[in-house]
């Protein structure tokens, strides 16, 4: 629920009283090498990619090791196996869209003879966006966050939630092209305290934007396993630094090794059922 | 069972039966200016070599064949006086003890009994009056009873901001807080950084971390039992201070001379109003807490008297308008002291307790309301038999009614966008009876031994969801069954013997040993690193198995030096079966089927305790050092291998000094150094989307950097001359004001709270480790105080 993850960043807030954070030196061990999938299939009309890579030392900040040269395919509850193509290193490419109601399953064979398999992920109903608009906010524009006084506009949709309870959603926003993707960019929830409600005015990303942006808002319709996963994934990376801090513990995703479980994969093969909806910002 | 209990009622007869011939000489130990019952004073048998100890209430009882004795009255601060009494038949003797510095110089002061740390029976046990409680500087310049707990060995905290403490490796959920017999669940404002017990209320408290008698069960660990002041019955009088953060006011007296008096004290906080200064952010925001302690204390004859008191702290939190925090206690109580015949002193206590918490967003879309809470209903009866002075035979009966309220949400205002959702309530009966006995068996060697006997019930009006198979999930859940209000769902019971020994070889030394077995039927459910107070307490239930511990433990005490230094050495080693701790990942929010992230496993913890007292003398203070371990191992957790707890501390040493240095100025300082505690570094990380991810696979596999602080204070007292208040008015002769300055973290060090790691806001590629300090700078506080 973004309502309180929001709360509980707030609350940390409340220890900048006196409270400080500062940067360390530390060391750290390499631990063991571990695969991370990244990958997602939509009804959207386009390509889609698989990425593989590995982890890297904690405080190595260059890009990610690719795995690359591995045989990668999506199957689907029917039965038919897509082999998917290295593009570029490490980056594998599944042509064209996925199906609305089909689930689908990631099978990864390494260069090295480890076999990886995801769960069945379905691929649900979107559910639609009626409207997108933009207008003049109350708020002010947040010099910390990166706005500056031309920001004055905020963008909102229109949407419904459909009854039944069960239900998990993500939301992506694009600015001008580029996917606004950190740790607090990251939106996922429940139906639980909203089932079967209309959503007007809905501002998905509580940010300002100035004329003549343009704002594109992806709403997924996810599964259960994939907003657990996101749900983790930004408590670890934004949830930190304060003393009511979940503490840590792994993040297995739902990629498994065929032959020994305790070496999972990290990271989420996923199926989203979308829908999208864009603005430019400031022009009627 | 059955066997045992009637084993020790032929004991009980049997005694009874010997002292047919004997005469009872009773009565209460009180301050001659208050009118307060002493709590522990001695009373002492010359021609018997033995006596007695004044109860909770100041009251003492001595059987022995009729004659002539030389008896002494004793407690320490007060002037001893020996009696020559004949004793014919039984005889009702009230003492009223004076302060010794009200005496003149030319007066010995026979402090007989100061070796009571020797001579007593309990180990793992640590008491302080309120004077004690005083002279230690804190936080802020305020008294803090919760703070200066965590200076003695075997008591520690997961550091500033976290709510409670944990005794001897267990968790904050396992001590038994008891305010003059209410159980309190929260002990903290303010995460943690003041305690619910408003100083100058307190009359006497006592920490029991090991030997814990049968009088007591529900929590595995400690036992905190908190004593408040009866009220002044002899005139009107009172306390106040004022200082940065809150203020604090209490008055007593009697509301009818020697029969009946009041006390209230009340508290509040202000610290919202400063707030602003060190962060501009937090303009227009609430962060507050306040509570009253109201009581009432009417002696209707020598043989009845009765006491109603009333606690209520609420502390509030609200952040704009975005977001507001609150939680708060509420107890009522009333007490009935009754004498059957001069041998037998009863209690009965009836408790009702709300402890409600909850938070939310006030306004907007967004709006919602979460709210939480516990209520309970206990009654008990506790009887104390002297039988002779040999003997003093403890024994009664405990019933409580919990109802648990794990979170309700509904959306507020017409705008808001959420549906209400409950979390079912749970309903449970706790019963409890214990009988135990504190024998001196010959002049050296005494022992407490007895039994309690505990039963829980957790009961309808509930859905409980059947699962398949042993993996409790959302995904194996197969069915559900309905139970009606007050239905049995579960229920548990158990033994839980006690026992303490000690061997005195002289009156300067001795080994004591003991034994308690714990049950926990209530367990505190938390998946963030300190506590929060919105926190889920869980009963046992048809999922959860209560928790129990075992403990042992061994101690020498010697004094030195003609009492003046007194110290001690002792290892304990508990055993625990049931703990609960959650699934990695677990949502524990608003979660109806709560059983489903809930995983239990075994614990075990062990330490050595070191203590060295001065207790007399301008200088007086104790340097004490722990060195513990404690650990937890849960089948899913950390691949099944022992990890170490949240809380668990290698090192703990604590120095802490008081000077006086004359009537005026009186100084304090305390140092404490802390193993860092265990928290989960990432052994590597990744990209996924585009964020840099840690990637952890132990718990609890590293710790923090080490803690360390020192803080001072200074009391001014000020002398009492004639002078004006406020240019006008005489200063009132009773008044007797003084100032406490004091530093918390006197050389500023950033002691880190935690370490967490993030990427750098601008290079989204890099991450780095940062360092959470609570505190980083010195806090200095400053209080006026007045009593009068």
């Amino acid at each position: 629920m973004k309502a309180l993850n929001k709360i509980l960043v707030l609350a940390l807030a409340v220890f900048t009283l006196a409270s400080c954070q500062d940067k360390i030196d530390l060391d750290l061990p390499e631990g063991e090498k571990f695969l991370v999938v990244e990958g997602w299939i939509t009804n959207e009309e386009r390509d889609h990619t698989v990425k593989l890579t590995f982890t890297q030392q904690y405080f190595d900040a260059t890009e990610p090791d690719p795995a690359t040269g591995a045989s990668v395919i999506i199957r689907d509850d029917e039965g038919t196996e897509t082999e998917l193509m290295e593009t570029t290193p490490g980056v594998y490419t599944y042509p064209g869209p996925g199906e609305v109601g089909k689930s689908y399953q990631l099978e990864t064979l390494l260069e090295d003879g480890t076999r990886y398999v995801s769960d069945w992920e379905l691929l649900r109903e979107p559910v639609p966006i009626f409207s997108i608009e933009w207008r003049l906010s109350e708020d002010e524009p947040n010099p910390d966050n990166d706005e500056n006084p031309d920001d004055i506009y905020e963008v909102i949709i229109n949407t419904q939630e459909p009854a039944g309870m069960g239900d998990y959603y993500q939301w992506r926003s694009f600015l001008n092209g580029e996917e606004q993707r950190d740790p607090f960019d990251i939106f996922v929830t429940t139906d639980e305290f909203v089932d079967g409600n209309p959503i007007p005015e809905f501002n998905v990303t509580d940010e300002l934007y100035s004329e003549p942006d343009t704002v594109k808002i992806v709403q997924e319709r996810i599964s259960r396993a994939a907003y657990e996963f996101y749900t983790e994934l930004q408590s670890q990376t934004a949830f930190v630094g304060g003393p009511f801090d979940t503490p840590p513990a792994p993040l297995r995703g739902n990629v498994r090794n065929v032959a020994d479980d305790s070496k999972y994969a990290l990271g989420f093969f996923g199926a989203a059922g979308v829908d999208h909806a864009t603005t430019i910002v400031g022009v009627e | 069972m059955k066997f045992k209990l009637l084993a020790l009622t032929c004991l009980l007869l049997s005694l009874s039966a010997f002292s047919q011939s004997k005469v009872t000489l009773s009565g209460y130990i009180r301050d001659a200016s208050s009118g307060e019952g002493l709590i522990g004073a001695t009373v002492y048998v010359d021609e018997i070599k033995s006596g007695t100890v004044t109860n909770t209430y100041g009251y003492y009882s001595v059987s022995i064949k009729p004659g002539t004795y030389n008896v002494t009255f004793n407690f320490l601060g007060f002037a001893a006086q020996t009696k020559t009494i004949e004793l014919t038949e039984d005889l009702k003797m009230d003492i009223e003890m004076t302060g010794d510095e009200k005496l003149l110089q030319t007066v010995e002061v026979v402090a007989e009994k100061e070796n009571k740390n020797v001579t007593n029976l309990e180990t793992g046990v640590e008491r302080m009056d309120a004077k004690k409680i005083k002279e230690i500087p804190q936080f802020m310049g305020e008294v803090d009873i919760i703070r200066s707990i965590q200076l003695l060995p075997g008591v520690s905290t997961v550091g500033e901001g976290a709510t409670g403490f944990n005794v001897r490796g267990g968790n904050i959920d396992q001590n038994l807080i008891l305010l003059d017999e209410a159980t309190v669940f929260n002990s903290s404002h303010l995460f943690g950084f003041f305690s619910i017990f408003n100083a100058d209320a307190v009359k006497d408290l006592t920490l029991y971390k090991g030997g814990v008698p049968a009088r007591y069960g529900g929590r595995l660990s400690s036992v905190l039992d908190v004593r408040q002041n009866e009220g002044n019955i002899k005139k009107f009088g009172g306390t106040a201070g004022i200082g940065l953060v809150s203020s604090r006011l209490m008055l007593e007296g009697p509301i009818i001379k020697d029969k009946m008096s009041f006390m209230i004290a009340g508290r509040r906080s202000y610290g919202d109003i400063f707030a602003p200064i060190f962060n501009e952010d937090l303009r227009g925001d609430q962060l507050f807490f306040y509570d009253l302690n109201a009581k009432v204390n009417y002696k209707i004859d020598d043989n009845n008297r009765i006491f109603a008191s009333g606690y209520f702290g609420k502390d509030k939190f609200k952040f704009g308008d975005d977001f507001a925090f609150s939680w708060g206690n509420t107890t009522a109580t009333l007490r009935w002291n009754h004498l059957f015949g001069p041998k037998l002193f009863s209690n009965f206590t009836a408790v009702y307790s709300d402890y409600d918490y909850s938070l939310g967003v006030p306004t907007g879309v967004n709006a919602f309301n979460w709210e939480a809470g516990i209520q309970n209903t206990n009654l008990k009866a506790d009887f104390t038999y002297f039988p002779n002075p040999r003997n003093t035979v403890q024994f009664g009966v405990n019933g409580t009614l919990y109802k648990f309220s794990p979170g309700m949400a509904e959306g507020i205002g017409s705008e808001s966008i959420f549906n209400l959702i409950e979390v079912q309530e749970q309903n449970a009966t706790e019963l409890a009876a214990y009988i135990s006995n504190k024998q001196q068996i010959t002049d050296q060697f005494s022992l407490e031994y007895g039994v309690r006997y505990s039963h829980f019930i957790n009961t309808g009006k509930r859905n409980v969801y059947l699962y398949d198979g042993d993996v409790r999930s959302d995904e194996n859940l197969t069915d559900t069954v309905s139970y009606g209000s007050g239905e049995r769902i579960a229920d548990f019971g158990g033994l839980e013997p006690r026992l303490a020994l000690n061997y005195t070889f002289s009156p300067r030394a001795s080994v004591k040993a003991s034994y308690n077995r714990m049950r926990q039927y209530v367990q505190l459910v938390s998946n963030t690193t300190a506590a929060t107070p919105v926190d889920i307490w869980m009963p046992a239930g048809e999922y959860i198995d209560p928790a129990i511990a075992d403990q042992v433990s061994l101690g020498y005490f010697r004094n030195f030096k003609d009492n003046i230094y007194q110290a001690s050495i002792e290892v304990y080693y508990k055993d625990y079966q049931n703990l609960l701790d959650y699934k990695n990942n677990a949502e524990l929010l608003l979660n109806d089927n709560l059983e489903t992230e809930l995983l239990q496993g075994k614990g075990r913890a062990y330490g050595l305790e070191l203590q060295i007292e001065k207790v007399k003398g301008q200088l007086t203070g104790w340097i004490s050092y722990t060195l513990s371990r404690s650990e937890l191992q849960v089948d899913e957790i950390n691949l099944g291998e022992y990890y170490p707890s949240n809380y668990d501390k290698t090192h703990d040493i604590t120095v802490v000094a008081n000077y006086k240095l004359n009537e005026k100025w009186s100084f304090g300082g305390n140092f404490t150094y802390m193993t860092g505690r265990p928290i989960t570094y990432p052994d590597s990380r990744y990209v996924y989307e585009g964020i840099a991810v840690p990637n952890y696979t132990n718990r609890n596999g590293a710790r923090t950097p080490d803690y360390h602080r020192l803080d001072f204070s200074a009391t001014l007292v000020s002398q009492k001359k004639p002078d004006k208040v406020f240019f006008f008015f005489d200063r009132p002769e009773v008044w007797e004001s003084s100032w406490t300055f004091s530093l918390y973290n006197a050389y500023g060090r950033r002691n880190p709270y935690s370490v967490f790691f993030r990427q750098d806001e601008d290079n989204p590629a890099q991450t780095d480790a940062y360092r959470l300090s609570i505190f980083g700078s010195i806090i200095p506080g400053v209080t006026w105080n007045l009593k009068f």
